[in-house]
Protein backbone atom coordinates (compact mmCIF):
# COMPACT_ATOMS: atom_id res chain seq x y z
CA UNK A 1 0.00 0.00 0.00
CA UNK A 2 1.28 3.53 -1.16
CA UNK A 3 1.69 5.52 2.34
CA UNK A 4 2.10 9.60 0.36
CA UNK A 5 1.18 12.14 2.49
CA UNK A 6 -2.45 13.87 2.08
CA UNK A 7 -1.29 16.37 -1.75
CA UNK A 8 -2.78 19.27 0.33
CA UNK A 9 -1.13 21.04 -2.27
CA UNK A 10 -3.06 19.23 -4.49
CA UNK A 11 -6.58 19.90 -1.97
CA UNK A 12 -6.27 23.40 -1.93
CA UNK A 13 -5.46 23.63 -5.88
CA UNK A 14 -8.53 21.79 -6.77
CA UNK A 15 -10.74 24.32 -7.23
CA UNK A 16 -12.52 26.83 -9.57
CA UNK A 17 -12.47 29.74 -7.83
CA UNK A 18 -9.80 30.58 -5.35
CA UNK A 19 -10.17 33.44 -2.84
CA UNK A 20 -7.13 35.63 -2.23
CA UNK A 21 -6.05 33.68 1.00
CA UNK A 22 -6.63 30.48 -0.94
CA UNK A 23 -3.70 31.77 -3.44
CA UNK A 24 -1.90 33.26 -0.58
CA UNK A 25 -1.87 29.37 1.03
CA UNK A 26 -0.79 27.37 -2.61
CA UNK A 27 1.96 30.36 -2.95
CA UNK A 28 3.41 28.91 0.91
CA UNK A 29 2.97 25.62 -0.05
CA UNK A 30 4.57 25.68 -3.40
CA UNK A 31 7.72 27.47 -1.37
CA UNK A 32 8.46 24.34 0.72
CA UNK A 33 9.88 20.97 -0.53
CA UNK A 34 7.03 19.96 -2.63
CA UNK A 35 7.76 16.28 -4.98
CA UNK A 36 6.68 17.67 -7.87
CA UNK A 37 6.36 14.60 -9.80
CA UNK A 38 4.05 13.19 -6.95
CA UNK A 39 1.93 15.64 -7.34
CA UNK A 40 1.14 15.76 -11.05
CA UNK A 41 1.17 11.71 -11.47
CA UNK A 42 -1.17 12.61 -8.42
CA UNK A 43 -3.15 15.12 -10.14
CA UNK A 44 -3.58 12.78 -13.00
CA UNK A 45 -4.53 9.61 -11.61
CA UNK A 46 -7.32 11.69 -9.72
CA UNK A 47 -8.00 13.43 -13.23
CA UNK A 48 -7.50 17.76 -11.72
CA UNK A 49 -4.54 18.15 -14.06
CA UNK A 50 -6.71 21.44 -15.40
CA UNK A 51 -7.50 22.48 -12.19
CA UNK A 52 -4.11 22.50 -10.54
CA UNK A 53 -2.55 24.00 -13.80
CA UNK A 54 -5.27 26.69 -13.54
CA UNK A 55 -4.90 27.03 -9.86
CA UNK A 56 -1.10 27.49 -9.67
CA UNK A 57 -1.06 29.57 -12.63
CA UNK A 58 -3.30 32.08 -11.43
CA UNK A 59 -1.85 31.79 -7.38
CA UNK A 60 2.06 31.67 -7.90
CA UNK A 61 3.44 30.75 -11.90
CA UNK A 62 7.10 32.26 -11.53
CA UNK A 63 7.42 29.37 -7.87
CA UNK A 64 6.53 26.25 -10.12
CA UNK A 65 9.35 24.95 -11.95
CA UNK A 66 9.09 25.71 -15.32
CA UNK A 67 9.22 22.33 -17.26
CA UNK A 68 6.45 21.46 -14.58
CA UNK A 69 4.56 24.54 -15.87
CA UNK A 70 4.77 23.85 -19.07
CA UNK A 71 3.78 20.02 -18.91
CA UNK A 72 0.43 20.83 -16.96
CA UNK A 73 -0.03 23.68 -19.59
CA UNK A 74 0.11 21.47 -22.56
CA UNK A 75 -1.93 18.85 -20.49
CA UNK A 76 -4.59 22.23 -19.86
CA UNK A 77 -4.86 22.80 -23.57
CA UNK A 78 -4.97 18.72 -24.96
CA UNK A 79 -7.38 18.70 -22.61
CA UNK A 80 -9.50 21.53 -23.67
CA UNK A 81 -9.15 20.47 -27.25
CA UNK A 82 -10.28 17.12 -26.61
CA UNK A 83 -12.98 18.08 -24.51
CA UNK A 84 -14.14 20.29 -27.28
CA UNK A 85 -13.98 17.49 -29.82
CA UNK A 86 -15.98 14.79 -27.53
CA UNK A 87 -18.23 17.62 -27.00
CA UNK A 88 -19.34 17.76 -30.74
CA UNK A 89 -19.41 14.32 -31.12
CA UNK A 90 -21.96 14.04 -28.44
CA UNK A 91 -23.90 16.63 -29.90
CA UNK A 92 -24.11 15.06 -33.38
CA UNK A 93 -25.17 11.78 -31.35
CA UNK A 94 -28.36 13.95 -29.84
CA UNK A 95 -29.13 15.12 -33.11
CA UNK A 96 -29.17 11.28 -34.63
CA UNK A 97 -31.02 10.17 -31.46
CA UNK A 98 -33.27 12.73 -31.48
CA UNK A 99 -34.03 12.41 -35.41
CA UNK A 100 -34.94 9.12 -34.23
CA UNK A 101 -37.35 10.58 -31.48
CA UNK A 102 -35.46 8.37 -28.57
CA UNK A 103 -35.04 10.91 -25.66
CA UNK A 104 -31.71 11.07 -24.94
CA UNK A 105 -30.69 12.55 -22.10
CA UNK A 106 -26.79 13.40 -21.47
CA UNK A 107 -25.23 13.49 -18.65
CA UNK A 108 -21.47 13.82 -16.74
CA UNK A 109 -18.49 14.79 -19.05
CA UNK A 110 -19.31 17.51 -20.98
CA UNK A 111 -22.39 18.46 -19.26
CA UNK A 112 -20.73 19.10 -16.05
CA UNK A 113 -17.57 20.77 -17.28
CA UNK A 114 -20.36 22.82 -19.07
CA UNK A 115 -22.95 23.33 -16.49
CA UNK A 116 -20.88 23.21 -13.12
CA UNK A 117 -17.69 24.52 -14.21
CA UNK A 118 -18.80 27.06 -16.28
CA UNK A 119 -15.87 25.89 -19.19
CA UNK A 120 -15.36 22.48 -20.73
CA UNK A 121 -11.47 22.87 -20.41
CA UNK A 122 -11.47 22.74 -16.99
CA UNK A 123 -12.38 19.25 -16.20
CA UNK A 124 -10.94 15.82 -17.26
CA UNK A 125 -13.87 13.35 -19.13
CA UNK A 126 -12.77 10.15 -21.19
CA UNK A 127 -16.49 8.77 -22.45
CA UNK A 128 -20.06 10.34 -22.98
CA UNK A 129 -22.86 9.16 -20.57
CA UNK A 130 -26.39 9.36 -22.28
CA UNK A 131 -29.31 8.44 -21.13
CA UNK A 132 -32.22 6.51 -22.93
CA UNK A 133 -35.62 5.25 -22.02
CA UNK A 134 -35.55 1.61 -21.38
CA UNK A 135 -38.29 1.37 -24.45
CA UNK A 136 -35.50 3.21 -26.31
CA UNK A 137 -33.06 1.08 -25.71
CA UNK A 138 -31.89 -1.89 -27.78
CA UNK A 139 -32.64 0.47 -30.73
CA UNK A 140 -30.16 3.45 -29.28
CA UNK A 141 -27.98 0.45 -29.34
CA UNK A 142 -28.49 -0.47 -32.67
CA UNK A 143 -28.13 3.48 -34.30
CA UNK A 144 -24.36 3.64 -32.46
CA UNK A 145 -23.36 0.27 -34.44
CA UNK A 146 -25.05 1.82 -37.63
CA UNK A 147 -22.92 5.26 -36.75
CA UNK A 148 -19.85 2.95 -36.45
CA UNK A 149 -19.75 2.37 -32.58
CA UNK A 150 -18.63 -0.94 -31.81
CA UNK A 151 -19.93 -2.78 -28.31
CA UNK A 152 -17.15 -2.90 -25.94
CA UNK A 153 -18.59 -4.21 -22.49
CA UNK A 154 -22.19 -4.79 -21.49
CA UNK A 155 -23.72 -4.49 -17.84
CA UNK A 156 -27.23 -4.84 -17.13
CA UNK A 157 -27.62 -0.95 -16.65
CA UNK A 158 -25.07 0.26 -19.26
CA UNK A 159 -23.80 -0.72 -22.80
CA UNK A 160 -20.31 0.84 -23.60
CA UNK A 161 -19.16 1.32 -27.33
CA UNK A 162 -15.95 2.73 -28.99
CA UNK A 163 -16.17 4.61 -32.18
CA UNK A 164 -13.87 2.99 -34.91
CA UNK A 165 -10.98 5.49 -34.23
CA UNK A 166 -11.15 4.93 -30.68
CA UNK A 167 -11.60 8.63 -30.08
CA UNK A 168 -15.02 8.09 -28.76
CA UNK A 169 -16.47 5.96 -25.99
CA UNK A 170 -20.03 6.21 -24.98
CA UNK A 171 -21.99 4.56 -22.08
CA UNK A 172 -25.56 4.23 -22.95
CA UNK A 173 -27.97 3.82 -19.92
CA UNK A 174 -30.81 2.59 -19.48
CA UNK A 175 -30.63 3.08 -15.80
CA UNK A 176 -28.02 5.67 -14.14
CA UNK A 177 -26.66 3.29 -11.83
CA UNK A 178 -26.45 -0.63 -11.19
CA UNK A 179 -29.55 -2.48 -9.74
CA UNK A 180 -28.34 -2.05 -6.61
CA UNK A 181 -28.58 1.94 -5.88
CA UNK A 182 -31.74 3.74 -6.28
CA UNK A 183 -34.07 1.80 -8.85
CA UNK A 184 -35.94 5.02 -9.66
CA UNK A 185 -33.22 6.22 -11.71
CA UNK A 186 -34.53 5.90 -14.97
CA UNK A 187 -35.14 8.76 -17.41
CA UNK A 188 -39.03 8.39 -16.93
CA UNK A 189 -38.42 9.69 -13.13
CA UNK A 190 -35.76 12.04 -14.12
CA UNK A 191 -37.66 13.57 -16.73
CA UNK A 192 -40.17 15.21 -14.57
CA UNK A 193 -36.93 17.48 -14.03
CA UNK A 194 -34.77 18.12 -16.43
CA UNK A 195 -33.11 21.35 -16.85
CA UNK A 196 -31.80 23.51 -20.16
CA UNK A 197 -27.92 24.08 -20.07
CA UNK A 198 -26.11 25.40 -22.94
CA UNK A 199 -23.35 23.47 -24.49
CA UNK A 200 -21.28 24.54 -27.23
CA UNK A 201 -23.76 26.72 -28.27
CA UNK A 202 -26.22 24.17 -28.46
CA UNK A 203 -29.05 23.72 -25.90
CA UNK A 204 -29.70 20.97 -24.35
CA UNK A 205 -31.38 19.50 -21.57
CA UNK A 206 -29.80 17.51 -18.67
CA UNK A 207 -30.76 16.37 -14.91
CA UNK A 208 -31.60 19.25 -12.63
CA UNK A 209 -28.99 19.88 -10.03
CA UNK A 210 -31.01 18.25 -7.27
CA UNK A 211 -30.73 14.99 -9.77
CA UNK A 212 -27.04 15.67 -10.42
CA UNK A 213 -26.43 15.52 -6.70
CA UNK A 214 -27.42 12.43 -6.30
CA UNK A 215 -26.21 10.90 -9.13
CA UNK A 216 -22.55 12.22 -8.52
CA UNK A 217 -23.27 11.07 -4.56
CA UNK A 218 -24.09 7.71 -5.88
CA UNK A 219 -20.84 8.02 -7.89
CA UNK A 220 -18.94 9.14 -5.04
CA UNK A 221 -20.10 6.31 -2.58
CA UNK A 222 -20.16 3.43 -5.31
CA UNK A 223 -16.93 4.01 -7.09
CA UNK A 224 -14.53 1.53 -5.38
CA UNK A 225 -11.09 3.82 -6.57
CA UNK A 226 -12.79 7.33 -5.83
CA UNK A 227 -10.98 10.32 -7.91
CA UNK A 228 -10.80 13.65 -6.58
CA UNK A 229 -12.63 14.71 -9.61
CA UNK A 230 -15.64 13.69 -8.45
CA UNK A 231 -15.70 15.30 -5.39
CA UNK A 232 -14.59 18.34 -7.05
CA UNK A 233 -18.18 17.92 -8.93
CA UNK A 234 -20.14 18.26 -6.30
CA UNK A 235 -18.09 20.75 -4.73
CA UNK A 236 -18.79 22.98 -8.06
CA UNK A 237 -22.08 22.07 -7.78
CA UNK A 238 -22.55 23.43 -4.40
CA UNK A 239 -20.77 26.74 -5.12
CA UNK A 240 -22.24 27.57 -8.58
CA UNK A 241 -25.98 26.11 -8.80
CA UNK A 242 -28.63 27.43 -6.33
CA UNK A 243 -30.14 23.63 -4.95
CA UNK A 244 -33.29 23.46 -3.36
CA UNK A 245 -31.63 21.52 -0.20
CA UNK A 246 -34.93 20.53 1.51
CA UNK A 247 -35.84 19.02 -2.03
CA UNK A 248 -32.67 17.22 -2.68
CA UNK A 249 -32.45 15.51 0.80
CA UNK A 250 -36.40 14.51 0.33
CA UNK A 251 -36.18 12.69 -2.43
CA UNK A 252 -32.96 11.31 -2.10
CA UNK A 253 -34.56 9.83 1.13
CA UNK A 254 -37.69 8.34 -0.70
CA UNK A 255 -35.26 6.74 -2.95
CA UNK A 256 -32.98 5.58 -0.21
CA UNK A 257 -30.16 7.70 -0.70
CA UNK A 258 -30.15 10.02 1.44
CA UNK A 259 -27.15 8.79 3.51
CA UNK A 260 -25.07 8.38 0.33
CA UNK A 261 -25.98 12.07 -0.22
CA UNK A 262 -25.08 13.06 3.09
CA UNK A 263 -21.25 11.06 3.02
CA UNK A 264 -20.64 12.78 -0.30
CA UNK A 265 -21.36 16.24 1.01
CA UNK A 266 -19.34 15.78 4.34
CA UNK A 267 -16.30 14.01 2.31
CA UNK A 268 -16.32 16.92 -0.12
CA UNK A 269 -16.15 19.29 3.26
CA UNK A 270 -13.48 17.28 4.35
CA UNK A 271 -11.21 17.07 1.71
CA UNK A 272 -12.37 20.73 -0.02
CA UNK A 273 -13.76 22.75 2.49
CA UNK A 274 -16.88 23.02 0.73
CA UNK A 275 -19.73 24.75 3.58
CA UNK A 276 -22.37 23.01 3.86
CA UNK A 277 -25.61 24.57 4.18
CA UNK A 278 -28.05 24.20 7.70
CA UNK A 279 -30.40 21.78 6.36
CA UNK A 280 -27.45 19.52 5.52
CA UNK A 281 -25.44 19.93 9.05
CA UNK A 282 -28.85 19.65 10.55
CA UNK A 283 -29.73 16.05 9.20
CA UNK A 284 -25.98 14.93 9.64
CA UNK A 285 -26.48 15.05 13.45
CA UNK A 286 -29.35 12.06 13.01
CA UNK A 287 -26.31 10.24 10.75
CA UNK A 288 -23.40 10.59 13.10
CA UNK A 289 -21.34 7.35 11.93
CA UNK A 290 -21.05 9.04 8.58
CA UNK A 291 -18.32 11.06 9.88
CA UNK A 292 -16.28 7.93 10.63
CA UNK A 293 -17.19 6.84 6.71
CA UNK A 294 -15.82 10.30 5.73
CA UNK A 295 -12.55 9.88 7.42
CA UNK A 296 -11.71 6.18 5.96
CA UNK A 297 -12.75 7.16 2.38
CA UNK A 298 -10.66 10.43 2.98
CA UNK A 299 -7.66 8.12 4.20
CA UNK A 300 -8.17 5.81 1.34
CA UNK A 301 -8.71 8.63 -1.44
CA UNK A 302 -4.97 8.94 -1.43
CA UNK A 303 -3.85 5.53 -0.64
CA UNK A 304 -5.29 3.14 -2.84
CA UNK A 305 -5.25 -0.55 -1.29
CA UNK A 306 -5.31 -4.03 -2.95
CA UNK A 307 -7.61 -6.95 -3.24
CA UNK A 308 -7.00 -7.80 0.13
CA UNK A 309 -9.69 -9.74 2.49
CA UNK A 310 -9.44 -6.79 4.65
CA UNK A 311 -10.15 -4.18 2.07
CA UNK A 312 -13.42 -6.58 0.51
CA UNK A 313 -14.41 -6.67 4.72
CA UNK A 314 -14.10 -2.87 4.83
CA UNK A 315 -16.02 -2.39 1.83
CA UNK A 316 -18.91 -4.92 2.89
CA UNK A 317 -18.80 -2.50 6.44
CA UNK A 318 -18.93 0.67 4.19
CA UNK A 319 -21.88 -0.57 2.55
CA UNK A 320 -23.70 -1.42 5.14
CA UNK A 321 -23.19 2.02 7.26
CA UNK A 322 -24.10 3.66 3.94
CA UNK A 323 -27.02 2.42 2.94
CA UNK A 324 -30.14 3.48 4.70
CA UNK A 325 -32.69 0.47 3.99
CA UNK A 326 -31.91 -2.33 4.81
CA UNK A 327 -32.91 -4.33 1.90
CA UNK A 328 -30.29 -1.90 0.10
CA UNK A 329 -28.03 -2.99 2.93
CA UNK A 330 -28.23 -6.70 2.20
CA UNK A 331 -28.43 -6.22 -1.26
CA UNK A 332 -25.44 -5.97 -2.59
CA UNK A 333 -23.54 -8.69 -0.25
CA UNK A 334 -25.75 -10.81 0.17
CA UNK A 335 -29.49 -10.98 -1.66
CA UNK A 336 -27.94 -10.19 -4.80
CA UNK A 337 -25.56 -13.85 -4.79
CA UNK A 338 -28.97 -15.86 -3.65
CA UNK A 339 -30.45 -13.68 -6.24
CA UNK A 340 -27.85 -14.64 -9.14
CA UNK A 341 -28.09 -18.10 -8.10
CA UNK A 342 -32.35 -18.46 -8.20
CA UNK A 343 -32.83 -16.35 -11.20
CA UNK A 344 -32.80 -17.98 -14.52
CA UNK A 345 -30.45 -17.12 -16.89
CA UNK A 346 -29.48 -16.68 -20.50
CA UNK A 347 -27.81 -20.49 -20.56
CA UNK A 348 -30.73 -21.93 -18.85
CA UNK A 349 -33.09 -20.32 -21.86
CA UNK A 350 -30.66 -21.81 -24.16
CA UNK A 351 -30.76 -25.44 -22.79
CA UNK A 352 -34.18 -25.16 -23.44
CA UNK A 353 -35.97 -22.95 -25.01
CA UNK A 354 -39.93 -22.21 -23.30
CA UNK A 355 -43.40 -20.05 -24.71
CA UNK A 356 -43.16 -16.90 -22.27
CA UNK A 357 -46.25 -18.38 -20.83
CA UNK A 358 -45.11 -21.64 -18.89
CA UNK A 359 -41.63 -19.81 -18.37
CA UNK A 360 -42.09 -20.17 -14.56
CA UNK A 361 -40.81 -23.79 -15.41
CA UNK A 362 -36.90 -22.41 -15.61
CA UNK A 363 -37.08 -21.63 -11.95
CA UNK A 364 -37.36 -25.74 -11.77
CA UNK A 365 -34.79 -26.48 -14.58
CA UNK A 366 -32.58 -23.86 -13.42
CA UNK A 367 -31.30 -25.98 -10.08
CA UNK A 368 -31.61 -29.56 -11.96
CA UNK A 369 -29.03 -28.16 -14.95
CA UNK A 370 -26.81 -26.35 -12.22
CA UNK A 371 -26.69 -29.58 -10.03
CA UNK A 372 -26.11 -31.46 -13.29
CA UNK A 373 -23.07 -29.06 -14.21
CA UNK A 374 -21.74 -28.94 -10.76
CA UNK A 375 -21.67 -32.97 -10.59
CA UNK A 376 -19.87 -33.16 -14.13
CA UNK A 377 -17.14 -30.51 -12.67
CA UNK A 378 -16.16 -32.60 -10.01
CA UNK A 379 -16.14 -35.70 -11.38
CA UNK A 380 -13.62 -34.55 -14.19
CA UNK A 381 -11.76 -33.48 -11.29
CA UNK A 382 -11.61 -36.84 -9.65
CA UNK A 383 -10.95 -38.34 -13.01
CA UNK A 384 -9.05 -35.79 -14.70
CA UNK A 385 -5.64 -34.61 -12.15
CA UNK A 386 -4.91 -32.48 -14.57
CA UNK A 387 -7.62 -30.37 -13.43
CA UNK A 388 -9.44 -27.73 -15.01
CA UNK A 389 -8.28 -24.09 -15.79
CA UNK A 390 -11.14 -21.64 -15.84
CA UNK A 391 -10.12 -18.43 -18.29
CA UNK A 392 -11.93 -15.77 -17.57
CA UNK A 393 -12.14 -13.52 -20.76
CA UNK A 394 -12.34 -9.79 -20.06
CA UNK A 395 -12.71 -7.03 -22.52
CA UNK A 396 -10.91 -3.93 -21.51
CA UNK A 397 -12.08 -0.42 -22.27
CA UNK A 398 -9.36 1.73 -24.84
CA UNK A 399 -9.56 5.20 -24.97
CA UNK A 400 -7.23 7.40 -27.34
CA UNK A 401 -6.33 10.13 -24.87
CA UNK A 402 -4.75 12.88 -27.24
CA UNK A 403 -7.96 14.03 -29.59
CA UNK A 404 -4.68 16.73 -31.43
CA UNK A 405 -1.24 16.24 -32.55
CA UNK A 406 -0.25 19.37 -33.03
CA UNK A 407 0.05 22.48 -30.58
CA UNK A 408 0.86 25.95 -32.10
CA UNK A 409 0.52 29.24 -29.78
CA UNK A 410 0.21 32.50 -31.35
CA UNK A 411 1.68 35.26 -29.10
CA UNK B 1 -2.93 36.27 -49.72
CA UNK B 2 -6.15 38.53 -47.82
CA UNK B 3 -6.00 42.14 -47.42
CA UNK B 4 -7.34 44.46 -44.51
CA UNK B 5 -10.61 45.06 -47.14
CA UNK B 6 -11.36 41.34 -46.95
CA UNK B 7 -13.37 39.06 -45.03
CA UNK B 8 -12.46 36.16 -43.68
CA UNK B 9 -14.69 33.77 -42.07
CA UNK B 10 -13.96 30.66 -40.21
CA UNK B 11 -13.65 26.76 -41.55
CA UNK B 12 -16.86 25.26 -40.70
CA UNK B 13 -15.00 22.46 -39.44
CA UNK B 14 -13.27 24.70 -36.94
CA UNK B 15 -14.56 24.72 -33.16
CA UNK B 16 -13.42 26.74 -30.13
CA UNK B 17 -13.63 27.01 -26.69
CA UNK B 18 -12.53 30.00 -24.25
CA UNK B 19 -9.94 29.59 -21.56
CA UNK B 20 -8.67 31.75 -18.91
CA UNK B 21 -7.57 35.34 -18.95
CA UNK B 22 -9.04 35.63 -22.36
CA UNK B 23 -7.29 32.76 -24.61
CA UNK B 24 -8.81 30.27 -27.10
CA UNK B 25 -8.18 27.16 -27.79
CA UNK B 26 -9.49 26.18 -31.74
CA UNK B 27 -9.50 22.57 -32.88
CA UNK B 28 -9.90 21.45 -36.34
CA UNK B 29 -12.92 18.30 -36.65
CA UNK B 30 -10.98 16.93 -39.73
CA UNK B 31 -7.50 17.31 -38.87
CA UNK B 32 -8.01 16.66 -34.89
CA UNK B 33 -5.43 19.32 -34.48
CA UNK B 34 -5.42 21.72 -31.98
CA UNK B 35 -3.90 25.70 -31.81
CA UNK B 36 -3.92 27.93 -28.93
CA UNK B 37 -4.65 31.93 -29.44
CA UNK B 38 -3.39 34.45 -26.98
CA UNK B 39 -5.70 37.28 -25.68
CA UNK B 40 -4.62 39.01 -28.82
CA UNK B 41 -5.52 36.12 -31.28
CA UNK B 42 -8.28 35.51 -29.08
CA UNK B 43 -10.00 38.92 -30.09
CA UNK B 44 -8.93 38.60 -33.94
CA UNK B 45 -10.56 35.34 -33.97
CA UNK B 46 -13.72 36.78 -32.26
CA UNK B 47 -13.95 39.65 -35.26
CA UNK B 48 -14.09 36.72 -37.93
CA UNK B 49 -16.85 35.22 -36.29
CA UNK B 50 -19.26 38.13 -35.86
CA UNK B 51 -18.15 38.62 -40.11
CA UNK B 52 -15.98 41.82 -39.35
CA UNK B 53 -13.82 42.77 -41.61
CA UNK B 54 -9.61 42.40 -41.02
CA UNK B 55 -10.16 46.60 -41.05
CA UNK B 56 -12.47 46.95 -38.68
CA UNK B 57 -10.84 43.94 -36.05
CA UNK B 58 -7.92 45.88 -36.17
CA UNK B 59 -9.43 49.14 -35.04
CA UNK B 60 -11.16 46.90 -32.41
CA UNK B 61 -7.71 45.81 -31.59
CA UNK B 62 -6.02 49.87 -31.44
CA UNK B 63 -8.98 50.61 -29.21
CA UNK B 64 -8.51 47.57 -26.45
CA UNK B 65 -5.11 47.36 -26.51
CA UNK B 66 -2.31 50.10 -26.73
CA UNK B 67 -0.93 49.43 -30.06
CA UNK B 68 -0.77 51.65 -33.29
CA UNK B 69 -2.19 51.35 -36.45
CA UNK B 70 0.62 49.99 -38.05
CA UNK B 71 1.17 47.54 -35.45
CA UNK B 72 -2.34 46.16 -35.06
CA UNK B 73 -2.99 46.15 -39.17
CA UNK B 74 0.03 44.19 -39.50
CA UNK B 75 -0.83 41.90 -36.22
CA UNK B 76 -4.09 41.35 -37.74
CA UNK B 77 -2.61 40.08 -41.27
CA UNK B 78 -0.08 37.67 -39.76
CA UNK B 79 -2.66 35.88 -37.28
CA UNK B 80 -4.74 35.69 -40.88
CA UNK B 81 -2.52 34.58 -42.86
CA UNK B 82 -1.44 31.75 -40.46
CA UNK B 83 -5.17 31.07 -39.97
CA UNK B 84 -5.48 31.03 -43.27
CA UNK B 85 -2.61 28.72 -44.06
CA UNK B 86 -3.67 26.23 -41.01
CA UNK B 87 -6.97 25.62 -43.18
CA UNK B 88 -9.03 27.15 -39.81
CA UNK B 89 -10.20 29.84 -41.94
CA UNK B 90 -11.08 30.87 -45.58
CA UNK B 91 -11.23 34.14 -47.57
CA UNK B 92 -13.93 35.43 -48.42
CA UNK B 93 -12.05 36.88 -51.39
CA UNK B 94 -10.26 33.60 -52.21
CA UNK B 95 -12.88 31.30 -52.75
CA UNK B 96 -15.80 33.68 -54.42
Amino acid sequence: MNNSPRPELLLHCAKTCLEAEEAGQIKSLVEKDIEWTYLVETALAHGVMPLLYRSLHAACPNAVPKEILEQLRDHFYANAARNLFLTKELLKLLHLLEAHKILAIPYKGPILAAFIYGNLALREFGDLDILVQERDYQRAQYLLIRQGFRPTVEHEWEAEFTDESGRVAVDLHRRITPREFPSLLKLDYLSKRLKPVALAGTIVATLCPEDTLLMLSIQVTKDRYLQLKKICDIAELVVHQRLNWAQALKEAKSLGGQRMMLFALCLTSNLLGAALPQEVVHELRFHTSIHELVEHAAEQLFHRGDHTVHDQLTSQRFYWLVRERLRDKLYPYYLRYVHDVIAPNELDRRLLPLPRRISFLYYFIRPVRLIGKYALLLLRRVYDFRGITIYRHMTKKTVVVSAGSEHESHS
Amino acid sequence: MPTLDDRVRPHSQVVDTKLDEGEVVLLHLESKMYYSLNPTGEQIWQGLKEGLSLREISRRLQEEFDVNERNADRSVLDLINELCEQNLALSDTKSS
